[in-house]
């Protein structure tokens, strides 16, 4: 039995990581916890598993995505609503960087699961042949999707803001 | 505007939610999982329980009804009740593995979908192939019955000039069952299990699909 305590302690430290993957999968505050308690829950019995060959941010980032990728919700997927918690000064007044970085964000909730996952790992700096590693596939295939990802999201955040 | 611009910036927005503390973190490990695997679990745990209460069942009738063919009706799918017993904690087991165990995405993907599909499958196949078994199984008990006990003499006789009656009345019954058998096996496992194999298996072509 792993210990608790020690759990508790490195996912308090790299709880960032989960806050992430949650803020691009899911919409409202309420799927979003939801989704922090799935990845806590799926990281704290798979936590026997780790035995610190990898890093363990990689190793929880391949927990957490596992995890996303296939919490299939019931109910039917709720229109992109805009989110005022992570985008507070939108509300307020008119700032163009952060509107631009909202349009980016709107974007990134508009991609599907896999190719979220990709955004996230791909703007957390790691390499082709590591995003490649945690998702299973060839860095060639890693290279591929992202340079339509890019193209995808130019287009979609030129929807949201308008230069 | 590109990816690339904003990269750092998305990080940290990503990563604007409000810190758990500790405390929170401990509570979160109290609640349950709700994923698809865990969805699995239980529906293979409540397979387990239903086949024991089953298999009391049949013990139970196999032993003491009154009835030398439904004795040996019963007591053959204790054998069955057991086999499938096996094959459940089987499945549980290699389910347990599998949450324990961090794959990459799509090999994850891929043994969800192997095991839900397997799952799915044999169950369709099982009760198909009892549905044949157990009525030709309950004829000869009931012509070995009769055979030693006369007790549907009676009915014969009455129906002998009409025999035809008789069999058109087997055949129909037979034919509604297998048919309504057939399509509620296949609408249950659908709804059960078809709309998660059809997301895991887009999943599964996204992540393969090499091409712009």
């Amino acid at each position: 039995m792993p210990d608790e305590q020690e759990f508790i302690s490195v996912i308090n430290q790299h709880q960032k990581i989960i806050h992430k993957v949650c803020a691009v999968y899911m919409d409202t505050p309420t799927d979003r916890e939801d989704l922090f308690q799935e990845i806590t829950l799926q990281a704290w019995k798979s936590f026997a598993t780790f035995r610190g060959e990898a890093q363990f941010s990689t190793w929880l980032y391949r927990v957490a995505l596992n995890t996303a990728i296939t919490f299939f919700r019931k109910e039917k997927k709720q229109p992109q609503i805009f989110n005022t918690e992570i985008f507070p000064e939108l509300t307020e007044q008119r700032n163009t960087d952060e509107e631009q970085l909202a349009a980016m964000y709107k974007a990134i909730g508009e991609l599907s699961n896999i190719d979220k996952a990709l955004v996230m790992l791909y703007i957390e700096d790691y390499s082709y042949q590591e995003i490649g590693d945690m998702m299973g596939i060839s860095p060639n295939n890693v290279a591929v999707k992202m340079i339509r990802i890019k193209t995808k999201l130019k287009d979609a955040a030129k929807k949201y803001y308008q230069f | 505007m590109e990816l690339d611009e904003l990269k750092n910036e998305l990080n940290k927005k990503f990563a604007a939610d409000k810190n758990k503390s500790a405390a929170d973190i401990a509570a979160l490990l109290k609640k349950q999982t709700v994923s698809v695997v865990r969805k699995l679990q239980r529906s293979l745990w409540f397979d387990l329980l239903a086949n024991i209460l089953v298999l009391f069942l049949f013990i139970w009738q196999g032993l003491y009804n009154a009835s030398w063919a439904l004795r040996v009706y019963f007591s053959s799918f204790i054998v069955l009740s057991v086999a499938a017993l096996i094959v459940l904690i089987y499945l549980i087991r290699k389910i347990n593995a599998l949450n324990n165990t961090i794959l990459p995405v799509k090999q994850n993907l891929e043994s969800i979908y192997t095991i839900v599909r397997e799952y799915k499958t044999r169950c369709f196949q099982l009760t198909m192939l009892l549905i044949p078994f157990c009525i030709a199984f309950i004829f000869v008990l009931a012509y070995v019955e009769n055979k030693s006990g006369h007790q549907f003499d009676d009915l014969i006789d009455k129906l002998n000039d009409r025999a035809w009656i008789l069999y058109t009345a087997i055949v129909v019954y037979v034919s509604m069952i297998t048919i309504g058998i057939y399509y509620f096996t296949k609408w249950w496992l659908k709804k059960l299990y078809g709309k998660y194999l059809d997301q895991l298996k887009l999943l599964i072509a996204e992540l393969e699909e090499n091409s712009y």
